[in-house]
């Protein structure tokens, strides 16, 4: 008898709980496990599992008398579970970890001393518990009288006199307040609306701070229950308040919500006492998909700690201005004028600055030329009315050399020194070449560097020079010939490996140039043109990887980013394509560790946001994007990113210069932050040792990721291509994916590497059958075609299903890329789940799966052999090639033929289907339900085919089966959504050979990643993911 | 994903406007009784969580269609107000609280009820287990007021979320109903996790006399019932895992060719499923009560929630 065996080794989920306890260190409550981080270091120290099935809600501690660390008591809950132990007894494995539990819910746990435990449960009831001699003895048991339901809960401990008051929030507006000695009401607060999601008492216990289902957070006086002040802003609802920063004029309240963000607040006392206002301070966005279920605080280093649905755990900067190195101020034109020494005009304005690295070198209105040095002192240069009204400013990335034109074509170079002094100066003009300048450009590459004169008249060519970076002199001058269309340029990179010089361009457009003839007019090589949907190309950045391809990271004004592939042929493929949620993207960073971070604006901020981790580094409210900026940034001895930023806001120049960070950013990544709906495995093309993995959320979202053989797990892009709710992600082979969605979404990916990460771009995508889309693709399958003389894969024949019943046969051609219809019927009126192709004796038929408990199956050999034949006797293996190509001739669909097989198996839909081919030729179909029944039918060969139900087991879970997946001939994983994951032996009916409880709740699909060296592992998804190891 | 297309597609809500129903719920409740024959002999019942009151109407219907029903009774209780229906006395509390059983109890002044429902749901947070927790309680909340009420041989329904620990639940309504059966009306959507408990044949445990005390929470109140369930003890020791459970058997309720939950429809009108024009008039579908966070949007809409710096 099979002994297979399932062993979790990694869950990423929500984090429902987390807990400094010291400068240094953090608990997270991830799922039953209870992890300790280092978060300057920004480590994981420590993992354990603590709880059988309960996830952790909450985390408290008490500080030993002898002041010892591992000493630190804590207690975790979650559920009716809890268990207290000190941080020695946690790390050390010889310790069991001691499970207690109550008869209901626990919202909150609290040392009154190192001896005595109180125990909030959901009905308002407070169990007291001794601890003595390490044993947990119930002692006491208290309640104000008024035992409804509560969804939130605190007990509050006044540390001057060691007063308890329990603070309840209840499902109909109002929150109890009860002192805990006397067990009476003291206040019953009812000016919220909904069910009260959170309340806490400051830690003075003056003030208490709540939030419910309307969404405002609300400060009480404590003592006499007054509603003191509204916060509004959240844009859902809010799941977090913690206090901090309290002094004698007010304090802050952290905040985090189900709108994916956490916001900081300000009570003051003596502005907002009467008018009653909350303000609201900052966005903090670093999150993805929906809920930041918990947050902490480190009151004395001030930082922020969140946990979301994602799995993320995120250490914020509340103090950011007070760290070593931080600059931040602003000028009014007042302020520079008087530092100068010199008085403006009037309607004189700062028209242009940037930032060379020791200083900030700006223009005014009036051909004011001047130095911010240090970022601290304005001085000025020199006055020259070449570059009034109209000047241009730039300046090299890794040098402080500084280019400044004028309308005329006039030119200065200068070099600055560490002092903000000019080294050298150089000055020529464009008189040769035309007679106004437009725009200029500049780059480098190595120890060459480089300008891009461009004139507003479309008929001049592009100047290039290349710039000495030691005297200044230009060292070579090139003609480079503009394309017939309107062209204004946006942006310049030089490729080395293929020695070309890419242009940037509005509506998105692109010139190539070879640059190898001096004193001769430079024709662009090509001319790429509509790259994609937007306008303007913002940055071009080559990549070079050990490939020796020609390959650019381009960002797009509109949001969108590419890695873009430059073919021998000139043609050109775009390796990875995506684009962030919202907002216009100016450029991309790459950090030394990999990670790709993106810069822009959207609505009234810049952002930095980190792609490949998905959060955003920095924010600062400027007022959009219409505006001077400049944005400045390095990498520190930690490989840390430093950066400044200056822009003008009402006609003021500020600047803000990040300081020194105290804690490290990311603890821990996660993955997706709503419910995987899907999961795809397939081989990494040169790599027997890892798989790449898809992942398709509810959110929309798609990640690549991969799993190496030892299990571990890595993210590395995100993709935001699809708008309706994410239905199923298939492999074709090793190469192409499909995934589909609501809003009748089919697309195909092709699955590449570059820059040391999975990449994936969307290659082409199935025109949907309606004007407004609003079906869901609900699954398909795929086969791929081969050329019948030549052998090579020309294509895929695919069957879509819907949610209306219509079920499609296509085929799409890789040359052409494009889809034709041969086959588009419906069933009946039912949703349908499933489908698959099935081929017995050589004859190719669908087989699907419905809301109405149904299998049914098609022939489509009549249509499909038309065009295709089947010619492999694998059966394992189907593989069709196309007749005589004929794949022109294709023009019009077909329907359906009859049904030959329309079985109810199931009472209700069929949630989860797999299918074994056996070698004699025969299929099983193993089949979950609505109604927890798992089937296994067989479908064999007669005289047309048979169907039999082969094994039948009607309560194999306790509640719907969302999951099959097919192990081996006689092994299938099955998932249910009471979180039960059983393998089952199938041979001989039903046997079960493991069951376990899997944390991902929402349980909705499962993979399988079986590697070469025989390792196997499982893969699960739902509310979170995780990775169990398959052993026999 | 675009609710509001899916909303109109929906074509259990269509139906529901035109016959008069004030949720699609109303078709639950319909598709069970098809299937249980949940109304017969039925004239006392108690709708919990009964805004915005489909299921009432439904009952009222029902008991009220022979005029001269003078020992019926209907008692809808919801945290949300109803408006008015016809034969419906409706009270607006939390059931979970013990005074809100006593005040249901006291409109039945000492007499039997023959049929206890909830369709109750919480506000779902998204937290899985808490929000099945949470559910959990508010089937305890009602079979705790329908161990009080219910005559023997009455019928106890309720609304589950078939989450990690439903298997916990049936086995101890098993102790207390002849039949305990899980069943999902064809108008509960596949994709969700709702379904609902049906017990059939009330047996009042031996032995044990209910007895509503406002001092006891839910939780204590099944303290001594022995239905397996867990209970507090001085140790603090609780098993969980040794705690019964049973998986009840599943029902779909509700004909095959019924409209399917899960199937978009074609928008045109005159498509040919047919859509049952009710004769009895009864009313509109209501207008959904204004939602806690009204306030937060209204702001929201004026531009006042940004940061201003
Ligand atoms: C799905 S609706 C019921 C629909 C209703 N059966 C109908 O047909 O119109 C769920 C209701 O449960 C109510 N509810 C949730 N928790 C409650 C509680 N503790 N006490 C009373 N009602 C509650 C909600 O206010 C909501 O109106």
């Amino acid at each position: 008898m099979d002994n297979m065996k399932l062993d979790q080794i990694k869950h990423i989920g929500p984090i429902c709980a987390l807990k400094v306890i010291s400068n240094n260190l953090l608990l997270s409550g991830e799922g039953p496990t209870l992890s300790l981080y280092d978060y300057i270091k920004g480590e994981k120290i420590f993992e354990r599992l603590v709880f059988k099935r309960n996830k952790i809600h909450g985390i408290e501690i008490i500080n030993s008398s002898n002041d010892i660390e591992d000493d630190i008591k804590i207690v975790i809950w979650g559920g009716r579970s809890l268990s207290i132990f000190t941080l020695n007894n946690f790390k050390d494995l010889n310790y069991e970890i001691p499970h207690y539990g109550v008869s209901d819910w626990i919202f909150h746990c609290l040392f009154e001393n190192e001896s005595t435990l109180h125990v909030l449960n959901s009905h308002n009831i407070v169990h007291t518990v001794s601890l003595l001699n390490d044993n947990c003895k119930l002692i006491n048991t208290k309640h104000c009288g008024w035992k409804s339901i509560l969804y939130s809960g605190t007990i509050s401990i006044n540390k001057e006199t060691g007063k308890i008051t329990v603070l309840a929030g209840t499902v109909m507006n109002g929150i109890l307040i009860w002192d805990f000695e006397t067990c009476q009401v003291k206040h019953n607060l009812t000016e919220h609306e909904g069910s009260i999601f959170k309340v806490v008492a400051s830690p003075d216990n003056k003030y208490i701070i709540s939030c419910s289902d309307d969404r405002s957070i609300k400060v009480w006086d404590m003592e006499t229950g007054e509603l003191l002040a509204n916060g509004w802003g959240h844009g859902s609802r809010i799941w977090g308040l913690n206090v901090y920063n309290i002094s004698n004029d007010g304090f802050n309240i952290f905040s985090c919500s189900e709108d994916c963000t956490a916001r900081v607040w300000r009570f003051n006392f003596h502005d907002n006492y009467n008018n009653g206002e909350l303000i609201q301070e900052r966005i903090i966005l670093v999150h993805t998909g929906r809920h930041v279920w918990s947050l902490d605080l480190n009151d004395e280093k001030k930082l922020g700690f969140t946990a979301g649905a994602d799995g993320k755990i995120f250490v914020s900067d509340l103090n950011e201005s007070q760290r070593d190195g931080y600059w931040g101020h602003k000028w009014e034109l007042n302020d520079i004028s008087n530092e100068i020494n010199c008085v403006f005009q009037k309607g004189e304005l700062i028209k242009n600055y940037s930032d060379f690295g020791y200083g900030l070198i700006a223009v005014t209105s009036e051909g004011k030329i001047m130095i911010l040095k240090d970022y601290k002192k304005w001085k000025l240069l020199f006055i020259d009315d070449k570059f009034a009204k109209f000047c241009i400013l730039k300046i090299f990335e890794n040098e402080p050399i500084v280019i400044i034109a004028g309308k005329m074509g006039d030119c200065i170079l200068m070099k600055f020194n560490e002092n903000c002094e000019i080294e050298i100066k150089h000055e020529f003009n464009l008189n040769d070449s035309f007679n106004r300048l437009g725009n200029i450009l500049i780059n480098g590459y190595d120890d060459n560097y480089f300008a891009l004169f461009e004139s507003p008249n479309p008929n001049d060519p592009l100047i290039y020079k290349k710039i000495d970076p030691i005297n200044l002199s230009i060292l070579e001058s090139y003609e480079l010939l503009k394309p017939k269309d309107k062209i204004t340029i946006s942006s310049l990179e030089y490729n080395k490996v293929s020695n070309m010089l890419f242009v940037g361009c509005r509506f998105a457009t692109m010139l190539v140039y070879k640059i190898e003839n001096e004193n001769e007019k430079n024709q662009p090589l090509v001319v790429y043109k509509n790259l994609f949907k937007g306008d303007t190309v913002s940055s071009i950045k080559s990549l070079y990887d050990n490939s020796n391809n020609t390959m650019l990271y381009i960002t797009n004004k509109d949001g969108t980013y590419h890695i873009m592939k430059i073919n021998e042929n000139s043609t050109y493929e775009y390796l990875q394509s995506s684009k962030i949620q919202k907002g216009f993207l100016e450029g991309h960073i790459k950090t030394p560790n990999g990670d790709i971070l993106l810069y822009g604006f959207k609505s009234d901020c810049f952002f930095v946001w980190n792609e490949t981790k998905q959060y955003e580094v920095y924010r600062e409210i400027c007022g959009g994007p219409h505006r001077r900026w400049n944005f400045k940034y390095w990498f520190d001895s930690n490989n840390r990113l430093r950066y400044r930023f200056v822009y003008t806001r009402s006609s003021e120049v500020q600047i803000v210069q990040q300081g020194e960070p105290y804690a490290f950013e990311l603890l821990s990544d996660g993955l997706h932050g709503r419910e995987i709906r899907d999961i795809c495995v397939i081989n990494s093309q040169n790599n027997n040792d890892e798989k790449i993995i898809i992942t398709g959320a509810e959110d929309t979202t798609l990640k690549i990721s991969t799993l190496k053989n030892d299990g571990t797990f890595n993210s590395h892009w995100t993709y935001r291509e699809h708008i309706g709710g994410l239905q199923s992600i298939h492999a074709i082979n090793d190469e192409y994916i499909l995934s589909s969605s609501a809003k009748e979404e089919l697309y195909l990916w092709k699955i590449t590497e570059c820059d040391n990460k999975k990449c994936m771009s969307l290659e082409s995508s199935l025109p949907p059958s309606e004007e407004n889309p609003d079906l869901r693709v609900m699954d398909f399958d795929s086969i791929e075609v081969y050329d019948k003389i030549n052998g090579k894969k020309i294509g895929f024949l695919i069957v879509t299903v819907y949610s209306n019943s219509m079920i499609k046969v296509i085929y799409y051609d890789i040359a052409s890329k494009k889809f034709k219809v041969l086959i588009d019927d419906n069933y009946m009126q039912c949703c349908i789940f499933h489908v698959r192709f099935v081929c017995i004796d050589k004859r190719l038929f669908v087989l699907i799966a419905s809301t109405n408990g149904h299998l049914s199956i098609y022939d489509i050999n009549n249509v499909i052999g038309k065009y295709f034949s089947i010619d492999d006797s694998n059966i394992k293996e189907v593989k069709l090639s196309l007749n005589d190509n004929k794949f022109e001739e294709i023009n019009e669909s077909t329907k359906l033929d009859k049904l030959i097989i329309n079985q109810q198996i199931h009472q209700s839909s069929v949630k989860a289907l797999d299918i074994l081919q056996e070698t004699n030729g025969c299929i099983k179909v193993i089949t979950g339900g609505d109604d927890n029944s798992i089937i296994v039918s067989k479908i064999t060969k007669d005289e047309g085919l048979k169907f039999d139900i082969e094994s039948f087991l009607p309560s194999a879970a306790s509640s719907t089966i969302t999951t099959v997946t097919v192990i081996d001939e006689k092994t299938v994983l099955v998932g249910a959504v009471d979180q039960s994951i059983k393998l089952w032996n199938i041979e001989n009916g039903l046997t079960l050979v493991d069951n376990k409880y899997t944390t991902v709740a929402d349980t909705g699909c499962s993979e399988i990643a079986s590697f070469k060296n025989g390792e196997k592992y499982l893969l699960i998804g739902g509310a979170g993911f995780s990775i169990w190891k398959i052993t026999n | 994903m675009g609710k509001s297309s899916k909303d109109k597609r929906d074509l259990y809500y269509r139906k529901a406007k035109e016959e008069g129903w004030r949720a699609r719920s109303a078709f639950k409740l319909l598709q069970l009784n098809e299937q249980f024959d949940l109304f017969n002999d039925v004239k006392r019942v108690v709708d919990l969580c009964a805004a915005p009151g489909s299921w009432s109407q439904v009952l009222s219907k029902e008991i009220f269609k022979d005029k001269n029903n003078s020992d019926a009774k209907i008692v809808a209780v919801d945290l949300q107000p109803m408006s008015p229906i016809d034969n419906v006395i409706e009270l607006q509390a939390d059931i979970t609280h013990p005074k809100t059983l006593e005040m249901i109890m006291h409109h039945f002044d000492g007499e039997k009820a023959d049929f206890v429902c909830s369709d109750g749901a919480p506000d779902v947070t998204g937290l899985h287990d808490l929000d099945e927790y949470i559910q959990a309680q508010l089937i305890l909340s009602a079979l705790q007021l329908a161990t009080c009420i219910l005559k023997t041989g009455g019928k106890f329904v309720a609304k589950i979320f078939r989450g990690r620990d439903i298997d916990l639940l049936y086995s101890q309504l098993g102790y207390l109903f002849d039949k305990v059966i899980c069943a999902k009306p064809r108008s509960s959507r596949a994709s969700s996790l709702e379904a609902f408990i049906v017990c059939i044949g009330y047996r009042p445990r031996n032995g044990w006399i209910p007895s509503l005390n406002s001092n006891l929470s839910t939780e204590e109140f099944f303290q001594d019932l022995k239905i397996g369930r867990n209970s507090l003890n001085n140790e603090l020791n609780l098993e969980f895992n040794d705690e019964e459970r049973i998986v009840a058997p599943f029902i779909a309720c509700g004909d095959l060719n019924s409209i399917d939950s899960d199937a978009t429809y074609a928008l045109d009108e005159d498509d040919n499923i047919n859509i049952q024009i009710n004769s009895l008039s009864l009313d509109p579908v209501q207008s959904p009560t204004a939602p806690p966070y009204k306030k937060a949007l209204e702001l929201k809409r004026k531009g006042q929630l940004k940061i201003v710096k």
